[in-house]
């Protein structure tokens, strides 16, 4: 049985079929009688080709790759010749690249106006700056990133930042250091328990047990956990660990969407292809945001998949913030949807592939009545950068009453002139000033007298000297008469709420922090700490009520924390405040 | 009394306690008994599987006293049978053993006709016009109505394989993929198939085959498992697969489960998987293992981590000899897996692994080129401690299938899942 006979060699044969060719001739090429039937040509022809094929296998020096074509897909870019469509951020070859700019000025520009890896990249590089030798560097400059770095809350760029204030001196670096040390705690704990799960010592799965604020610190800084931790969020999230239902599942691929942890990519991965809807909608946005060469390939592959408006905008977007737009002219089209799910999703692409020519149809959306819609909108002309979207920004900024709103379009109107300084124009300061609104300031000019004033201010001093003597009844009796005198002044309410906090007496401290919001709205939102207790307060309460089986009151509860500005929260904790309110809305 | 209504007995008056009674449409489908024969205790699974009652225990065909106990408590039957001298008949009436054989000869000649029809059918036509071929495409619908329900792992399987060689219009794979598939429709039909031919039938119907000694049990054994990776079935991305060493004899096992249906043990990747109970199925590399009493820990310790290491191959060429004799046994069921302990790792574009010798091993990449980039960033100029992968060949190469590697970091060993 050879090949060494007349007609095509056997493995033509398998490839032309026996129906085009002279079975008799094959027949005796494989050395069975002529009338043989078919059916053991056929299985004669198979067996002694595959025989062939297997005895050619082999390992030879100079064959040091696979033979066969890739299959990778390319990469689709955008055609933004601007300073920021040509810089990379220092894993690519191209000439500009962000780790190698030294001008402060144009890292913040960068910082504001920039891609998600571009930001994460100009973190990092001013991070460096600040920490080497400051010689040549104006010390304004210094001042300046300094600022921006404490006071910068982008949930995108938390780790990133943490990294960078860990190594601040001062206030703002122990603050750091010690919410580090906080972390490291939790995570060794939750390691223990996580090892106990797998005994079989404890039944219920250790992350889904962990409150909302604690949860959201830890996934935010997956990167920093150990790889036992790592693989067993990526049992979970796969679905084998035995215990998770589908809604616990989702719950924390939902948590993980700004992990950007490689570690996590095959069981993402996973869901991505085989999941139902919801998850694979949630592992498309965690994926994109993971710098990680398997991620471009699964999401194409996604992609070209999907049929459903929702899911293929949401790829559309992981796509864009993997440097892919492809996805660009089916988020342009998704726009014009009914569904207002898709519409966000739409802009949500838009804010990774969109160019300056799509601020119009984004700025319509300004007018939909839809608060969410109008919130997506904002944020991705802040990322389209056109100075035409101003005009349309100032007119909401001057119409809304809600100050989670002013917060969106202030920073979209500094993303935009930051973007404008890149591009070498000028920035009118005109254009970018905002009025502020009439609301609070019409409240800060009620004052009491000045009697009054001095005795509320003695009682709030007694009331600080009972909370230090441990006498928290007296104080708060202490703090409610400082109020009562003097209505115009929020610090004793404040101090009220803070004691309940720390007592977590989430609903009275509620109660208090509400006080003070209508008093001096500013007072709780321009301050990190009250802010960060208040926020905390507001995710606990939910989660009581929301495990008392009234699901609707804590979504009122996570929608009022969300109508505040939260840009001084920490980011950790307002993430996880919109995460668990877009749970419960789908 | 026997020990079986003793239990009964309890078991009725801890009900009467409870003053309960038993959920509408509540079933048990598995039982683990610990039953005492003359002084020794064993562990028997019984479990109910398409309507046919199995059982496992760790003694295999030794403990058949403690399985016959077992199913006598089950049973409810009075008087527990004694099992007699060795060679008598033991058994309870219609309880089979392992070395029973119920052939299901229709439903084999059937399977054997359809198979022997796509293998017909693909010659005639040719594999360049296959895949959009009717008649081809019928003949794999029929094979699929033809197979056991549930449909077994190894035939969707067989199918997955089949439809990308033929969609690729690989000529080498379809031919081996048809050769097994020819192999098989013989071994169905023969009476008394060879060893072989029965680890044939066994990659291809698992247990639903009934053929004897198709079945090994496993007990206290410690198994890592190093990597999972999704593969093709009847539907696209339709079986998990993960694959375990054995820290005893360095055997490479493989548990699998299809896509959305229950089945196959718990925990993440990598773990330990310390085997009270199992089973494992006599068939191609490598073979297949099913746990029915298991412990799980997240944490695999350094010196498992390093024992891993110690059974990687270190003689690539020694790998292409393996691969193409299990190819020659099972062509078109064996998908070998292997571990290799590179001696250096090329990095410059694609990785290429190479031995002691200089012998290159090089990385599938056309199937999934990201997989060679992931290993090539984390890899950070270090050479991999191990590299494991499903092997696999192209126009007379062998090449592997990334599914993982470890590192030496300092002096713990880190892990890296790529698939």
């Amino acid at each position: 049985m050879n090949d060494a006979r007349e007609g095509p060699p056997l493995i033509e044969t398998l490839r032309d079929g026996l129906g085009v060719g002279d079975t008799a001739q094959t027949a005796r090429a494989l050395g069975l009688a002529l009338e043989s039937q078919p059916q053991a040509v056929a299985r004669a022809l198979v067996a002694v080709v595959a025989t062939q094929e297997i005895a050619r296998v082999e390992l030879r020096a100079e064959r040091r790759l696979d033979p066969r074509p890739s299959v990778q897909p390319s990469l689709v870019t955008g055609a933004d010749s601007s300073f920021l469509g040509q810089l990379g951020t220092g894993g690519d070859s191209s000439g500009l690249v962000v780790s190698a700019l030294d001008d402060v000025r144009t890292l913040l520009a960068v910082l504001r106006a920039g891609k998600l890896r571009q930001r994460r990249a100009a973190v990092r590089r001013l991070g460096e700056i600040l920490g080497k030798s400051h010689r040549g560097v104006p010390s304004e400059d210094l001042r300046r990133a300094t600022e921006v770095l404490t006071h910068l809350r982008d949930v995108e760029l938390a780790r990133e930042l943490s990294d960078v204030r860990a190594h601040l001196p001062g206030v703002e670096g122990r603050e750091v250091r010690a919410e580090r040390d906080q972390f490291l705690r939790l995570s060794r704990d939750l390691e223990r328990r996580v090892a106990a799960f797998w005994d079989a010592e404890l039944a219920d799965e250790p992350i889904a047990a962990l409150p909302g604020d604690q949860r959201a610190m830890l996934m935010l800084r997956v990167v920093e956990l150990s790889d036992t931790l790592a693989f067993h969020l990526g049992a979970i999230v796969e679905g084998i660990d035995g215990v998770s239902s589908r809604d616990a599942r989702l719950s924390l691929v939902t948590s993980l969407r700004h992990a950007g942890d490689g570690r996590l990519v095959p069981a993402l991965r996973v869901v991505l292809e085989r999941e139902d809807p919801d998850l694979r909608i949630a592992a498309a946005r965690a994926l994109g945001r993971i710098d990680d060469p398997r991620v471009h390939p699964a999401l194409v592959s996604a992609y070209d998949r999907s049929v459903v408006d929702l899911q293929r905008t949401v790829i559309a977007g992981a796509l864009g913030l993997a440097g892919d737009a492809r996805g660009a002219e089916y988020a342009r089209h998704a726009l014009e949807s009914e569904d207002g799910e898709v519409r966000v999703s739409a802009l949500e692409a838009l804010e990774a592939v969109g160019g300056t020519e799509d601020w119009e149809a984004v700025a319509r959306l300004l007018e939909v009545g839809d608060p969410r819609t109008c919130v997506h909108a904002v944020r991705a002309l802040a990322r389209l950068g056109d100075a035409r979207a101003l005009g349309p920004l100032r007119q909401l900024r001057e119409k809304t009453g809600v100050s989670a709103m002013w917060a969106e379009v202030e920073d979209a109107v500094a993303a935009i002139a930051a973007r404008l300084e890149l591009r070498g124009e000028e920035v009118d300061a005109e254009s970018t000033a905002l009025r502020i609104s009439d609301g609070v300031e019409a409240l800060a000019v009620r004052q009491a007298p000045a009697a009054a004033r001095l005795w509320s201010y003695k009682d709030y001093l007694f009331g600080q000297l009972w909370l230090a003597l441990g006498g928290h009844d007296r104080a708060v009796a202490r703090f409610e008469r400082a109020a009562a005198r003097r209505p115009d002044w929020g610090a004793p309410l404040v101090a009220i709420g803070m004691l309940h906090a720390r007592h977590n007496r989430y609903s009275k401290a509620l109660a208090s922090f509400r006080q003070v919001a209508e008093v001096d709205r500013r007072l709780v939102e321009r301050h990190p700490i009250v802010l960060r207790t208040l926020l905390r307060c507001f995710l606990r309460r939910a989660e009581e009520v929301e495990r008392d089986g009234r699901g609707d009151i804590a979504r009122g509860l996570l929608e009022e924390a969300l109508s505040m500005d939260l840009r001084r929260a920490p980011s950790a904790l307002a993430f996880e405040v919109r995460r668990r309110h877009e749970g419960m809305r789908v | 009394m026997s020990d079986g209504d003793d239990i009964r007995a309890a078991a009725k008056k801890a009900l009467d306690e409870l003053r309960a009674t038993p959920a509408p449409g509540a079933k048990v489908t598995r039982a683990v008994l610990e039953v005492d024969v003359a002084g020794r205790t064993e562990m028997v699974t019984v479990v109910m599987r398409d309507g046919k009652v199995r059982w496992s225990s760790p003694g295999g065909a030794e403990d058949e006293a403690h399985v016959v106990a077992a199913l006598a408590a089950l049973a409810g039957t009075a008087q527990t049978p004694v099992p007699g001298d060795a060679g008598a008949e033991t058994t309870l009436p219609g309880i089979r053993t392992v070395d029973d054989i119920i052939p299901d000869s229709a439903n084999r000649t059937a399977l054997a006709d359809v198979l022997d029809e796509v293998v017909g059918a693909v010659v005639r036509i040719g594999v360049r016009e296959a895949s959009g071929s009717p008649t081809v495409k019928e003949g794999v619908e029929r094979l699929i109505a033809s197979a056991p329900s549930p449909l077994p792992l190894g035939i969707s399987r067989w199918v997955g394989m089949f439809r990308e060689a033929v969609a690729a219009r690989d000529l080498g794979t379809v031919a081996r993929i048809l050769d097994g598939a020819a192999r098989v429709a013989q071994d169905l039909r023969d009476a008394s198939p060879s060893r072989e031919a029965r680890r044939r039938i066994v990659s291809w119907l698992g247990t639903t085959a009934d053929v004897p000694g198709d079945i090994e049990r496993i007990s206290d054994r410690v198994l890592v498992e190093v990597g999972r990776e999704q593969l093709n079935g009847v539907e696209r991305i339709g079986i998990e697969r993960r694959y375990l060493v054995d820290l005893d004899s360095g055997e490479i096992l493989r548990e699998e489960r299809a896509r959305g249906l229950p089945g196959g043990s718990f925990g993440p990747c990598p773990r330990i998987v310390t085997v009270g109970l199992g089973e494992v199925e006599d068939g191609a590399p490598p073979r297949r293992v099913r746990f029915l009493q298991y412990a799980v820990s997240n944490s695999v310790a350094d010196d498992q981590w390093a024992r891993v290491e110690e059974m990687a191959f270190r003689r690539f060429g020694d790998l292409a000899t393996d691969y193409r004799r299990a190819l020659a046994r099972y062509p078109g069921l064996a998908e070998p897996f292997a571990i290799v302990a590179p001696k250096s790792c090329q990095t410059d574009d694609i990785p290429v692994l190479l031995d002691a010798d200089g012998q290159p091993l090089p990385i599938a990449h056309a199937d999934d080129p990201a997989l060679d980039a992931a290993l090539r960033k984390v890899a950070d100029g270090r050479v991999p401690a191990w590299v494991a992968g499903r092997l696999t060949d192209a126009d007379g190469v062998l090449l592997m299938n990334l599914c993982a590697a470890g590192f030496h970091d300092g002096r713990t060993a880190q892990f890296l899942r790529l698939t």
